[in-house]
C-alpha cells in the first residue's frame, strides 16, 4: 500500500484568476465554456423573471432596513449588492431541496416562499425561528457563524442514506470559512460524498475584517484541499451564479458529491443596522462596487436583447411595492409572543418536567400584581 | 396627526443625537424619505420617514439629544393640517419629552462593554490618579463600533445583573437515593427508602443506614438550616444595606398619651392614626425628616408630599406599605388607609409602588408589648418612628402622681440628614401633640 497521497489538484478550482462571468458590466453576453451549456434554456423571459426576483429581494431588504430605523423591527442585516448571488442559486433549486442559511439569506427566504408575517416576527425579536422549516424547506436563520454548514452536510448525508436526490445548500459568508464548523463540514461532505453545495457569498468583510486579512489565497482554493471541486464566480452576475448553481446541484443530485461556490460580491450596506461601515472602509470602494450593481447589469442585458424595459421596470416596481406594503403591514401588526410560549418549542412533545415548569411559571406570573 | 417617537436605533440604546435635519416643518414627505441624520452611540444613521404626509413639528433642534421613546416628529398624515391633540407648550418643554442633557455616564450596552474591555487594556494610567484637586471628568472615546465613556482611565459601564444581585443557586433536596444493592436490601426488608436517614454524600442512603434503620431512635439534629428566600431574604438585604451604609442615631421620649387615647376611644380614629397625624404635623415643621440622602451624588432629595410608610408584620416577613400624600388625610381617612394597607400586606396584594414609595415610616412595635428599641431605617428614608406599648404608669399630672397612659416614642434617624437638634425637635413636636391633642388645632 502506498503512503503517498495525491496533492490537491488546482484544476479542481475554476475561475481562480478571473471569476466566472457571462454578463459583462455593460450587459453584453460573454462566452463561457463552463457555464454556457447550462444556460441554453435561459431566454429573455427567464432573465426577466430573474430581474423581477432581484428587484423584489432588494425591495424587501430596503423596506426592512427602513422599518428597523422606524422602530418596527429591531435588527436587520442588509444584503444590498448581494441580490444576484442569492437569486441565481435560489432559482436553480427544486422546492424539495433544503437551504441552510446564515442570517443574511433574505433572498432565499423570499423565493422559498416564506410567509412575510412569520418572517417579520423573526426580525422583530418576536420569534426564535419564525417560519416552519419543513413548510418552505429552509432552516431558520442561523446566527452562529458557519454552524449551518454542518446542518446542511448532515441533511445531505441523510438524503444520501435515504437514497433521495434532494440536495442541501449551505450558505455562509467569507468570515465563516475561518470557522471550524465550515472546515468540519467540508471534511464530512468530502468523506461521505454528501449531496451538499457550499455557497460562500464573499462580500469582502467579516463585519469590519476585510477578507484579505483572513486568507492569503482565494477562498475558492480552500475546498480543493479537502478534495472538493470549487468555482469562483462573479457574484454580481445572476446568470453566472444561476449556471454555477445548476452545475453544483446536478453534480450533487447525480452522486458526484459536494461542490463549493465562491460568489465574489460586496455588501454595500452596513453589517447590520447597528454597524457603521464608514469606520472601516472607504466610500470610494463602495462606489466602485455600486458601479457593478447586479440589477442594473441585467437591465442593460435585457435592453440589449430588445426587451421593453419600461414595461419590465413597471412590472417589477408594482410587485416590489406590493411586497413592501405586505412586509410593512406584517411588521407593524405583529403580535408579541406570550411569555408562556417559551415552553412551546423546547421539545416536539412536552415532557412532564417541562409541563411542571410551565405550571410553576404560570403560578409565578399570576402572583405578580397586575396579572391576577 | 401622528407623533413619531424616537426608536432604539441600535441595540439597547437610551438616547440619540439629531445631527442634521433634512426636512423642515411644513415640508411634504414621502414614506421612507430620509428625514434626518441621527447619531447613536454606535453610528450616524439616516432616519427614513415612517409616514407620508406633512411635517407639522420637529421636537428637537440639530445637536440636541433625544431620549428613546420621546416624541421626535409630528406628522399631518390626513392632510387636514389640524393641530396636535395636545398643543405643546413651546416655551416649556416637558421634562419627559424634551431634549435631555448629555448624561455624564451613559449606560454601556453589551457590545460596548466588550469594546470597553478591549480598551481597558490600552496603555492608559492604571488608576485614576488624583490630579491636583481637579476632578477628572468622564469622556467619550470613539472605538471601532460606536463610542464608550471612559473615566479615570477605565471604561464606565452599567452594572451587570449579577453584580446588582448575586446569583444564588437554591438547592432542593430531592428524594433519597441509593445504589441498586442497597435498594434491594431495603426492598427485601420492607423498608421505605424515603424513611431512612441518609448519611452518605448528597443524601445517598448507605447499606449501614438501611441496616441501622429502626434499630435505634434517630436523635434530633442539633441544628437545622433552612434556605432564606422571598421577602425574608429581601428584608435581610435591605436591613443590612441600611445598617451598614447609614449612620443611625436615635432619640426617645416617654409621652403621656392619656388624652389621645381617650380621643381614640371616643371617635372613629385609631390611636395609630392619631399618632400618625401628630407625626405628619411635626413633619410639616421639620420637612427634612422625609428627605432622602443620595451618597453616590452627595445630594439631598426633598419630596413635595409625605408618603407615610406603615411597617406591617406578615407571615412572610416585614413589609412597609406606603400611604401616599398622607399629609392631606384626616384621622379617619388615615385609620381606613392603615387598615387597608395592613390587610393587603397580609394578603400580599400590595403593588410595587405601594411597597416602595414611602419616605418616612411608622413601626408600631407596641403591639408586641415592648416599649421600644432602635429601629433600622427603611432604605432611602431619613426617619423611622417606633411607637411603644401604652402602659398605665404612675405619672406626674397637674401636681399629683396619678396613673396615666404612657407610651415611649423612638425616632431613629439618618445622621447625615438630620442632627440631634432636628430629630429631638421633631420628636418633641410629636410628643406635644400626643400629650395635648388640642394643640393640633394650632398646627
Amino acid at each position: 500500500m502506498s503512503l503517498t497521497m495525491p496533492a490537491p489538484d488546482p484544476q479542481l478550482a475554476l475561475g481562480l484568476d478571473h471569476p466566472l462571468r457571462v454578463l459583462d458590466l455593460d450587459g453584453s453576453r460573454l462566452p463561457s465554456d463552463v457555464l454556457d451549456p447550462h444556460l441554453t434554456d435561459v431566454d429573455e423571459t427567464a432573465l426577466t423573471n430573474l430581474y423581477v426576483d432581484m428587484v423584489r429581494v432588494r425591495r424587501l431588504d430596503t423596506e426592512a432596513f427602513a422599518l428597523t430605523r422606524q422602530g418596527h423591527l429591531v435588527l436587520w442585516p442588509p444584503l444590498l449588492g448581494q441580490e444576484a448571488a442569492q437569486v441565481g442559486p435560489a432559482r436553480a433549486l427544486r422546492q424539495s431541496d433544503w437551504v441552510f442559511g446564515s442570517y443574511r439569506e433574505h433572498g432565499f427566504a423570499l423565493l422559498k416562499g416564506v410567509d412575510l408575517a412569520e418572517f417579520a416576527r423573526v426580525w422583530k425579536a418576536y420569534a426564535h425561528g419564525g417560519w416552519d422549516p419543513h413548510e418552505i424547506t429552509m432552516a431558520p436563520a442561523q446566527i452562529i457563524i458557519g454552524a449551518q454548514s454542518l446542518h446542511a452536510t448532515g441533511f445531505a448525508m441523510a438524503s444520501k442514506m435515504d437514497e433521495s436526490d434532494d440536495v442541501a445548500l449551505a450558505c455562509f459568508g467569507d468570515g465563516a470559512t475561518s470557522e471550524g464548523d465550515v472546515n468540519e463540514a467540508l471534511v464530512w461532505a468530502s468523506a461521505f460524498q454528501a449531496p451538499v453545495v457550499f455557497l460562500c457569498q464573499n462580500n469582502q468583510y467579516a463585519i469590519s475584517e476585510p477578507v484579505r486579512v483572513q486568507s492569503g489565497t482565494p477562498l475558492a482554493l480552500r475546498p480543493t484541499g479537502f478534495g472538493i471541486p470549487s468555482m469562483r464566480v462573479d457574484g454580481n452576475d445572476v446568470l453566472a451564479m444561476h449556471a454555477a448553481a445548476r452545475i453544483a446541484f446536478e453534480r450533487a443530485r447525480s452522486g458526484g458529491g459536494p461542490t463549493f461556490i465562491e460568489a465574489v460580491t460586496y455588501r454595500r450596506g452596513p453589517h447590520t443596522t447597528t454597524d457603521d461601515p464608514k469606520r472601516y472602509r472607504d466610500e470610494a470602494e463602495v462606489e466602485a462596487w455600486t458601479a457593478k450593481d447586479p440589477i442594473e447589469r441585467v437591465e442593460r442585458a435585457l435592453a440589449a436583447m430588445g426587451a421593453n424595459m419600461d414595461a419590465v421596470r413597471e412590472e417589477a416596481r408594482i410587485r416590489a411595492d406590493e411586497l413592501a406594503k405586505e412586509l410593512r403591514h406584517a411588521a407593524e401588526h405583529a403580535e408579541p409572543p406570550t411569555v408562556d410560549s417559551i415552553f412551546d418549542h423546547v421539545y416536539a412533545q412536552p415532557t412532564k418536567r417541562l409541563e411542571r415548569q410551565r405550571a410553576e411559571h404560570r403560578a409565578f406570573t399570576a402572583s405578580i400584581e397586575g396579572n391576577r | 396627526m401622528k407623533t413619531f417617537l424616537l426608536p432604539d436605533l441600535g441595540e439597547g440604546l437610551t438616547e440619540s443625537e439629531v445631527v442634521a435635519w433634512r426636512v423642515a416643518e411644513g415640508d411634504t414627505v414621502e414614506l421612507n424619505q430620509p428625514l434626518a441624520d441621527i447619531e447613536t452611540a454606535k453610528a450616524v444613521v439616516e432616519l427614513p420617514s415612517p409616514y407620508a404626509g406633512v411635517i407639522s413639528k420637529l421636537h428637537a433642534g440639530e445637536g440636541e439629544t433625544v431620549a428613546v421613546g420621546a416624541p421626535l416628529i409630528e406628522f399631518d398624515v390626513d392632510g387636514t393640517g389640524g393641530a396636535p391633540a395636545a398643543p405643546a407648550d413651546e416655551a416649556a418643554p416637558s421634562p419627559e419629552a424634551g431634549p435631555v442633557a448629555t448624561p455624564e455616564a451613559p449606560e454601556a450596552t453589551g457590545e460596548q462593554a466588550e469594546a470597553e474591555e478591549r480598551s481597558a487594556a490600552a496603555p492608559a494610567a492604571e488608576e485614576p490618579a488624583a490630579t491636583d484637586g481637579a476632578e477628572a471628568k468622564p469622556e467619550k472615546v470613539q472605538v471601532l463600533v460606536g463610542s464608550i465613556t471612559v473615566h479615570g482611565g477605565k471604561p464606565v459601564r452599567a452594572k451587570r445583573a449579577w453584580e446588582v444581585e448575586p446569583f444564588v443557586r437554591e438547592e432542593k433536596r430531592g428524594p433519597n437515593r441509593a445504589m441498586p444493592p442497597v435498594r434491594k436490601l431495603a426492598k427485601d426488608r420492607g423498608i421505605d427508602l424515603q424513611a431512612v436517614r441518609a448519611s452518605g454524600a448528597d443524601g445517598l442512603v448507605t447499606r449501614a443506614d438501611v441496616e441501622g434503620h429502626g434499630s435505634a431512635p434517630v436523635a434530633a439534629p442539633a441544628s437545622t438550616r433552612e434556605k432564606v428566600t422571598g421577602l425574608r431574604k429581601h428584608t435581610a438585604a435591605a436591613m443590612t444595606q441600611s445598617a451598614l451604609t447609614v449612620p443611625h442615631a436615635a432619640t426617645f421620649h416617654q409621652v403621656d398619651v392619656t388624652e389621645t387615647l381617650a380621643l381614640a376611644k371616643a371617635g372613629d380614629a385609631s390611636f395609630l392614626a392619631l399618632a400618625a397625624r401628630a407625626i405628619l404635623l411635626a413633619a410639616k415643621r421639620w420637612p427634612d425628616v422625609t428627605a432622602s440622602f443620595h451618597a453616590d451624588t452627595n445630594e439631598l432629595e426633598r419630596f413635595a408630599h409625605v408618603n407615610l410608610g406603615i411597617a406591617v408584620s406578615t407571615d412572610r416577613g416585614l413589609v412597609v406599605a406606603s400611604i401616599d400624600e398622607a399629609e392631606a388625610m384626616d384621622a379617619s381617612a388615615l385609620t381606613a388607609a392603615i387598615k387597608d394597607r395592613a390587610v393587603r400586606a397580609r394578603e400580599g396584594s400590595l403593588s410595587m409602588a405601594e411597597l416602595t414609595s414611602s419616605n418616612i415610616t411608622i413601626s408600631n412595635v407596641g403591639v408586641f408589648g415592648v416599649d421600644g428599641g432602635i429601629p433600622i431605617l427603611n432604605p432611602g428614608e431619613s426617619a423611622i418612628i417606633a411607637l411603644g406599648a401604652i402602659r398605665r404608669l404612675p405619672w406626674e399630672h397637674e401636681g399629683q402622681v396619678v396613673l396615666r397612659d404612657v407610651c415611649t416614642v423612638t425616632v431613629s434617624f439618618d445622621h447625615r440628614v438630620l442632627d440631634g437638634r432636628e430629630a429631638a425637635g421633631f420628636l418633641a413636636d410629636i410628643a406635644a401633640v400626643l400629650e395635648r391633642p388640642a394643640l393640633a388645632l394650632a398646627r
